[in-house]
């Protein structure tokens, strides 16, 4: 255990250390901190507008919390999953001289400081917004965070660690909260059938008697009602059967016989989760980090150079489950289908908006918001950049960079044809109108794309990741004002036509502008060390 | 001593080692030969404790997953990991709380000056090359001062110098009675260490050989006997 305390304890100060030595540490805390505030200020209106500034409504948001984290935590640990082990853990852990109930310990222990400080803006948090005595905020938070960890740390050992239940003992494990899952959502039905439809309906789920009864999660909740809304018959019973599961679960773990065996399985999720996180860090959105299933696809190749990448590429689209689609194609027909339904069920019309001819400007607006919140995400081309045979091709940098990212154009072309057609049609815009805003959305993905190019290979030195994020916003921004400008001048001198043109000819232009700098990193292979 | 007795180990279909049986004795080097895909890791892994098996694995008569078995073993994995926050000295200093090490820290500046690690042992292990990742495992393994130690594929990523310091280490651990176990694929390196040879193929142990029994031999050619004649014997049974 000593040693288990050594690494987490030199760790920590290691990372905080260095931290410490980036000035950018200290403009990220100021404006959590800011954020902070503006959350506490604005939230304490929203509670009280709402008719939850007290205990009752704590309670309540703490009930949604449980509900919503508990069922998840065991099916996850049910799957083996779920504990952060690492490739060094595997290494240097596993096969140390430690108690395997002591390294699933340590594994849980590294999400202890995250849910500390979240546990801690909690209490804060019922102590501002539901006026709840700070010392009975402080006696709640320190009781409910050592039970429930002991509660949930004790069910995570059974679930990952025993050696007795097997495969068949787990299946069963995963059935019984399932079948929590299905009581609760019976119980929101039964509600859903009996009470008018209004967010109250939630509430009165939520602190149900029946709920409260559903073991692990409704007997917790149970106790958080207790602590802060004081007894009843049903939240004393639920409380000591919360209070009984965390005396008996961990003198079951204590008596249970682990030696290790799900190492095997904590190493191939350990791969996963490595994958996950340098996913993550190269920005990509696919963060599951299993692996991916290939069809069998043929392609053939036209042409050589860089036309190479092309086609290996498509090979590649085409050996892909949904070929050119991808989350973002999926997320745009979400978008899509949401809004028309919205239209054509008369949630909201656009003519309300009284904007005139200008109304066919909505769609570029939300192509450029949707590009703009997305700006972060690395499309796959960016693995062209990460191959030294890429640099290797005998081909000019310019050639390698459109072939590398021509995909991604004809990506933008379908997915902005999902976005934009659905919506146009119910919106009774000319097809000529439609194809416009096609167009300007893969002209501004185009930007996207070339400005992320930039940002990431020869802007990072300059501004480090989170600098980093600010900057390509502010470019992407930069561009899309201009293309405002022009648009607005257009439309006024022409008619919407034109205006649709001097939009597409600016997001041209500076799209164009941006692949000429970013082609400067196809023919240097130092790159590789950005991506 | 290490032994293992009727391992086997399946991916759920597909068995990767069907019961595999041999001893590495006392002060001895054993060396596990085999193409890629032989079953060498799994047997590797499972050793180290981080696979589920059938059969059994003791080291020094102790079944290899207490952790009585764990605290005499040292191992090097084929592809090292560090822990991204602590630096190299953390790392030993770990090993030494974790093992319950009597190694003193002369002995661990005495270590990392071999390896050429002790004016770097202030860098995080998120700051280290591979090569010097490799040392670092090495050291680990050998600050715990182990009865049996097991290294797969050792000499990736070493420089010249390092092989030759590692070479002389597992030499000197033979002299001192330790008992070691080398997965590699590169022969003319461990051509002076071995006393016993195990070639694996399809998950099966092939042959093994002493030295004394190799005669005049050297590894590659009693490698390519084996698997030569294997593959002769297969293509005539097509």
């Amino acid at each position: 255990m000593r040693a288990l305390i050594y690494i987490t304890v030199r760790s920590l100060a290691n990372r905080v250390r260095s931290r410490l030595r980036k000035p950018l540490t200290y403009v990220s805390i100021v404006c959590i901190l800011l954020y902070l505030l503006m959350m506490f200020r604005s939230f304490n209106i929203i509670f009280s507008d709402m008719g939850m500034g007290g205990p009752e409504g704590y309670a309540l948001i703490l009930s949604f919390f449980i509900v919503w984290s508990i069922p998840v935590n065991l099916l996850t640990y049910a799957r083996k999953r779920g504990l952060a082990f690492k490739h060094s853990d595997v290494h240097l852990v596993f096969s140390a001289p430690i108690d395997p109930k002591l390294i699933l310990i340590y594994a849980q222990s590294k999400t202890l400081p995250v849910s500390l400080i979240l546990n801690l803006l909690v209490a804060a948090g019922g102590a501002f917004w539901f006026h709840v005595p700070v010392l009975k905020v402080v006696a709640f938070f320190m009781v409910t965070y050592l039970v429930e960890n002991i509660v949930e740390g004790s069910l995570m050992l059974l679930v990952f660690g025993n050696e007795f239940l097997g495969n068949r003992g787990t299946k069963v494990l995963q059935g019984a909260v399932w079948a929590c899952i299905a009581a609760m959502i019976l119980l929101l039905l039964s509600q859903l059938f009996t009470q008018p439809l209004s967010f109250g309906l939630i509430g009165s789920a939520l602190c149900h008697p029946l709920l409260q009864l559903i073991p692990l999660i409704g007997w917790n909740i149970a106790f958080v009602r207790l602590l802060l809304i004081g007894p009843d018959m049903i939240n004393v019973a639920g409380s000591l059967l919360y209070l009984a599961t965390a005396v008996a679960a961990p003198l079951i773990v204590w008596r249970m016989k682990c030696t290790g065996q799900y190492f095997e399985d904590a190493m191939t999720f350990a791969d996963e989760y490595e994958e996950a996180l340098k996913r993550k860090k190269s920005g990509s959105a696919e963060t599951s980090g299993r692996k991916k299933k290939y069809k069998k696809a043929q392609i053939v190749y036209r042409g050589g150079g860089a036309r190479a990448i092309y086609y290996r590429q498509l090979l590649e689209y085409k050996k892909s489950r949904f070929f050119l689609l991808n989350y973002m194609s999926f997320v745009m027909l979400a978008i899509s289908v949401t809004t028309v339904v919205c239209i054509v069920m008369q949630v909201f019309s656009f003519s309300d908006l009284n904007m005139g001819e200008g109304v066919v400007f909505l769609l570029p607006g939300l192509s450029a918001y949707l590009s703009l919140i997305f700006s972060s995400i690395t499309p796959k081309w960016t693995k062209e950049l990460s191959n030294p045979y890429t640099f290797l091709l005998p081909d000019t940098s310019l050639r390698k960079l459109w072939y590398s990212t021509l995909l991604e154009h004809i990506k933008a072309l379908v997915d902005g044809m999902l976005l934009c057609v659905p919506i146009g049609f119910v919106m009774g815009l000319s097809p000529i109108r439609i194809l416009l805003c096609v167009v300007v959305y893969v002209c501004l993905q185009a930007n996207r794309l070339y400005t992320s190019m930039v940002c990431d290979g020869i802007l990072k030195p300059l501004f480090g990741s989170v600098g980093l994020s600010f900057v390509r916003m502010g470019i992407q921004g930069g561009i899309m004002v201009l293309g405002i400008l022009g648009a607005g001048i257009g439309t006024a001198a022409a008619g919407v036509e034109a205006g649709f043109l001097i939009l597409i000819l600016i997001a041209v232009a500076c799209a164009g502008l941006m692949a000429l700098l970013a082609s400067i990193l196809f023919g240097r292979m130092e790159s590789l060390d950005n991506y | 001593m290490l032994q293992i007795l009727n391992l086997s180990k399946s991916y759920h279909k597909t068995l990767a080692v069907d019961n595999v049986s041999f001893t590495v004795p006392d002060g001895q080097v054993g060396i596990l030969l085999g193409p890629n895909g032989a079953g060498k890791s799994t047997i590797i892994k499972s050793v180290a404790g981080l696979l589920r098996f059938d059969g059994a694995i003791t080291i020094q008569g102790i079944p290899s997953r207490e952790l009585a078995a764990k605290k005499i073993f040292g191992y090097v994995p084929e592809i090292p990991a560090l822990f991204d926050a602590l630096t190299v000295r953390e790392h030993i200093e770990y090993i030494r709380r974790a093992y319950k090490s009597d190694i003193s820290g002369d002995e661990i500046d005495s270590l990392l000056q071999r390896f050429e690690l002790f004016d770097k042992q202030d860098k995080l292990g998120n700051e280290l090359s591979k090569g010097m990742m490799q040392k670092v495992s090495i050291c680990c393994a050998l600050a715990v001062k182990p009865k049996v130690m097991m290294l797969d594929e050792p000499m990736v990523g070493l420089d010249p110098q390092a092989i030759r310091e590692l070479k002389e280490i597992v030499l000197k651990l033979r002299r001192e009675g330790v008992t070691v176990l080398i997965s590699t694929h590169m022969l003319e390196m461990v051509n002076e260490l071995w006393d016993v040879v195990f070639i694996v193929d399809q998950g099966h142990i092939l042959a093994s050989y002493t030295r004394e029994e190799a005669g005049d031999k050297d590894l590659d050619a009693i490698f390519f006997d084996i698997t030569g004649h294997q593959k002769e014997s297969e293509g005539r049974q097509s």
